[in-house]
Parts: structure tokens; sequence; C-alpha cells
């Protein structure tokens, strides 16, 4: 270990939180942007040049707000509330690889700040950590409407939760690893044709659900419906604690984004040997757009749906699938193995 | 002392006082959020002892999902009422000398181990870490240790059949049935007593219907 080594993974550090909040952001501004489109709008275009200022002046309008704390609320967990939320989210993208490898002569970097072995667990572990940001601030606010969101939120993110552990069990039996670089390297064969969107088509229907599920996009934003629940959870939240939890928010959603580039389409792989030229990273971030726009695409699509279907979607829909790809997945497994076939 | 060391120590230390604080607060869901920073931290010092597969599955399961339900259930209930009672009885007499007795028994539990004798402490760094691994655990689990592991879901699925069979479904919808008789016997009495044309005998009975 080279003495050096300490400042590089700082400096890792440094450059993927600053990067996550940049990329959160842009996408506060792309999904505005687009969701105008769509609705044949014009969507911000006054601050800066085409609204690209926008975000940073929400940003700005949000911190210098007064920062208001319900009479009778709990003032110890209500004040904890967003730091429970955003920790665990900036923490998970320790584990989150987001390029191959770069070699400077001798030396090789590892675009990843923690190569440990079970970067998926640890993922699902500490994004199943969030759900004490979202219920905490509900309920310490002591708001009719925050309880209701929270209860909405919590009852959601453990269901979604099942379902999307579920689903990529059958991506960690075909990789044989739960470290997620070894997960893009087993989709490596220089076409698009061994990505695990291709084998996995089920799972990923349901991971991608469980994402929705998760980051609360339309459809699935029952937490904070806006029309029913006012916003939910973070009802009586204000100024900077409240530009705490959007940004949370939003930086899960680009969390999970990039988890599921990771597990379906072969992360930094290029989907024609011929296109390799492309560096890897630039791949990653047209995958994680490509699919950010398919967020906002299925959000501006459906309405919102109703709160019974929402879990009859889960538990009757979405389990059931996910444990019968799991037996298809291992059951291919043993007969290949047996036939001494490569799978 | 080397960085494992001291991060052990901070994890332990930090471990010992939320947990005290799980039993000390009077807030239960102040003490539920101090159980969940317990967990993390025993979590952490799992990652410090090479077996990151299990500081994982204990903070999915236990932070993750149950100490959520518990929190779940709390805010459903009337806290402020609790808070209200008394925390403690004084039943410190027989409290303490099972304490006393619980320490001698773990301490001496402790202390005839023979740690460096274990076949663990003559493994190197690096095999440690492969006997951590998630393919060991799994190898172990599957055929070692099957019968046990088998027989802890068996547990857990006795459990989980045993609330349903407690939540008692039987009562709830024979409730149901007489709130519809009563509700039908209402509405054909105001019909009745506005002399309307509604001759409803049959409009109003829902097909197979709830008269006995």
């Amino acid at each position: 270990m080279e003495w050096y080594y300490p400042f590089i993974v700082l400096a890792k550090v440094v450059i993927v939180l600053i990067g996550v909040s940049l990329a959160a952001y842009i996408n506060v501004y792309f999904f505005r942007k687009e969701l105008g489109r769509m609705q044949s709008r014009m969507g911000p275009n006054r601050v800066g040049p085409e609204g690209l200022l926008q975000s940073l002046a929400d940003a700005v309008k949000m911190l210098i707000k007064e920062d208001t704390i319900p009479a009778d609320s709990d003032r110890l967990l209500f004040k904890i509330g967003p730091a429970l939320l955003i920790i665990p989210i900036f923490v998970a993208f320790a584990v989150v690889p987001f390029s191959n490898d770069w070699s400077f002569g001798q030396t090789v970097l590892h675009p990843v700040i923690s190569n440990t072995n079970v970067g998926l667990l640890i993922v699902l572990a500490l994004t199943s950590m969030g759900v004490y940001g979202v219920v905490m601030g509900g309920w310490a606010s002591n708001n009719k409407y925050g309880m209701m969101g929270s209860l909405r939120a919590s009852a959601q993110m453990i269901s979604y939760e099942v379902t999307l552990g579920l689903s990529v069990i059958g991506v960690v039996m075909l990789a044989h690893s739960l470290n997620l670089g070894d997960i893009v390297e087993g989709q490596a064969s220089g076409t698009f044709a061994t990505w695990y969107i291709v084998r996995q088509f089920p799972a990923f229907i349901i991971f991608f659900a469980g994402i929705m599920a998760e980051s609360a996009r339309p459809p699935f934003d029952l937490p904070e419906a806006e029309s029913e629940l006012v916003a939910g959870y973070h009802v009586e939240y204000s100024g900077a604690r409240f530009f705490i939890y959007q940004t949370a928010e939003w930086s899960a959603m680009l969390l999970w984004v990039c988890v599921a580039v990771i597990l379906f389409f072969g992360g930094w792989l290029p989907p024609f040997g011929a296109l390799s030229f492309i560096p890897g990273w630039l791949w990653f971030i047209a995958k994680c757009y490509a699919l950010i726009f398919t967020i906002i695409w299925v959000g501006a699509t459906w309405p919102r749906i109703r709160y019974d279907e929402l879990m009859t979607l889960n538990w009757k829909v979405f389990l059931p699938i996910g444990i019968a790809n799991f037996f298809i997945v291992a059951a291919w497994k043993t007969i290949a193995a047996s036939l001494g076939v490569g799978v | 002392m080397n960085a494992p060391t001291a991060v052990f120590i901070v994890l332990a230390a930090v471990a010992v006082v939320s947990s005290l604080n799980v039993i000390l607060r009077r807030n239960p869901v102040h003490s539920a959020i101090f159980l969940a920073l317990t967990i993390l931290c025993l979590a952490g010092e799992f990652v410090l002892l090479n077996a990151e597969f299990i500081a994982a599955t204990e903070v999915i399961v236990y932070a993750g999902a149950i100490i959520v339900l518990f929190l779940f259930t709390m805010m459903l209930l009337d806290i402020r009422g609790g808070m209200r009672t008394r925390q403690f009885q004084n039943q410190f007499g027989l409290a303490a000398p099972i304490a006393v007795l619980l320490v001698a028994l773990l301490g001496a539990a402790v202390g005839a181990i023979n740690i460096s004798g274990l076949p663990a402490a003559a493994l190197s760094t690096l095999q440690a870490a492969q006997l951590g691994s998630v393919q060991n655990l799994g190898q172990e689990l599957y055929s070692n240790f099957l019968l046990p592991f088998e027989l802890a879901s068996l547990v857990l699925t006795v459990g989980l059949i045993g609330a349903i069979g407690l939540a008692g479904h039987g009562a709830e919808d024979r409730e149901e049935q007489v709130r519809i008789e009563e509700a039908l016997e209402f509405d054909t009495k105001v019909r009745a007593k506005e002399g309307g044309h509604l001759e409803p005998e049959e409009e109003l009975v829902p097909a197979g219907g709830h008269h006995a």
C-alpha cells in the first residue's frame, strides 16, 4: 500500500459527493424540462439561458428561507429526520463503480471508493435504512398529513424492498457474485445480447417498478400525493431541511438508476464491440440518462395508482413472478451444469 | 493502537451507550431509533471480523425491516399516554442478584474460551476473509448446518401462522354480516316511511343476500 493511498480515497469521496449533488440538480432541470415538453408546456425558461439556472435559483431560495419547527413536534427527531434519509444514500454511492479501471502507466485507478465483495447487499442494506428518515420526519412533525404520508411511505418501501431484493437474485446467480464490478464483467461478451436485461427481462421489469416505488416517482408517488396529502411526510419542513429532503430523494433515484445500469445494462460496457473507442464512463452516464428519461416518460404517461392497487401489484403480481424467475434460473443452471453447458 | 482496534473501540462505545438509551429513554420511538443505531454498530463489528455478508444481512433484516415495523406499530399508538406512566418498578432487590449472576455466568463462559487456541486464530487475514465469504457461508448453511437452518425457518413459519390464527378472520366476517343486515333493515324502514313507490324487498337485497 502506497503512502498516498488515503489521499486517493479522500479525493474519490470528494469527487463522488460533488458529482452526485451536481447530477441531482441536473436531473431536476432535466425532469422539469422534459415533463414540460411531454405536457406541451415550456418548462423552466426564465433563469439563465433556457432556464438552466432554475435549479440553482430554487436551491438558493430554499437555503435562505426560515427553518420552522412545529410547536408540538418531537424536536430531536424533527431535526435529524432529513439527515437520516440523506446519509445512507450518499454512503451507498461508495460501493458503486462508475467506470472500468483507468491505468496511468504502471498505476491502476479503480473508479469506485470501496470495492467490497458484497456491494449489492450493502446498497440494499443502506437504502433500507433510508426509510427511517421518511418515517421519523412524518411522525415527528405531529401533522396528520405528514403522519399519513410516512405510514404510506414505510408500507410502500418495505413491500417493494421485498420484490426488489427478489428480482436481483437471478442476476446474482448468473453472475456468481455480489460485487457490482464483477456483475458488470459477467455481462461482457462484445454485444448487448449478454446483458442481463436480455436474459432476465421479467426481473428487470420488477426491479424497475421497485426503484420507482422506492424513490417515490409517479405513478408510485403515494407518500407525497399532493392532491390528497398536501406533500406527505415533509409537509411541515421548510428551508434547508426541506432542501435536504429534496436532494436525498433525487440522489436516491440516481443511486437506483446507477445500480440498474450495473445490474441489467452492462454498466460501462459498449453495446457493440465496434463502439468500444468511446470511454466507459461516457457509456455509463448515457445509460443512466436513458433510464432517467424512461422514468420521466412512465411518470408522465400513467396516472397515480390507488393504494390498494399498489399493494396488489406488488404482492400478487411481482412477488409470484419474482419467485418463479428465481426457480427458473436455478433450474436452468442445474440442468446446464449437468449437461456441461456454460450459462 | 492500530486502525481496526480504534474503530472497534469507537463502535463498541457507541453500541453500549445507545443500547443503554434503548432501555432508559422515556419515548419508545427514541428507544427504537437507538436500537437501530446499536444494530448498525454491531454490523460494523462484523465488518471488522471480515463477515461482510452477515453485517449486510443484519442491517437489512433488523434495522431495515424489523425495527421499522416496531416504529410502524408505535406510531399508531398513543405514546403520550404511555410516557406518563412509571417507567421502572421497584424490583431492584430481585433484579440486582439476577444481573450479577448473569454477568458472572457470561464472564465465566467467555473466560473459559482459549481464544488463541481456536482454529480461526491460526488463519491469515486473507484466509479469514475467505472464511466469511458468501460462498463459504452458503455452502456451510446448506450442507453441515442444514437441519438447524430448516428448523429455524420452520419456527418462523409457525409464528407467522400463529399470528394469522390469532388475528381471527372469522369474528370479523360475522360482524360485517351483522352490519350489512342492519343497514338493509334501516334502509327498508326509511323507504317505507317516505311512502315511496319502491316496492323494494327484491331490489334491496343484493344477489345471494344475507337474509337468514
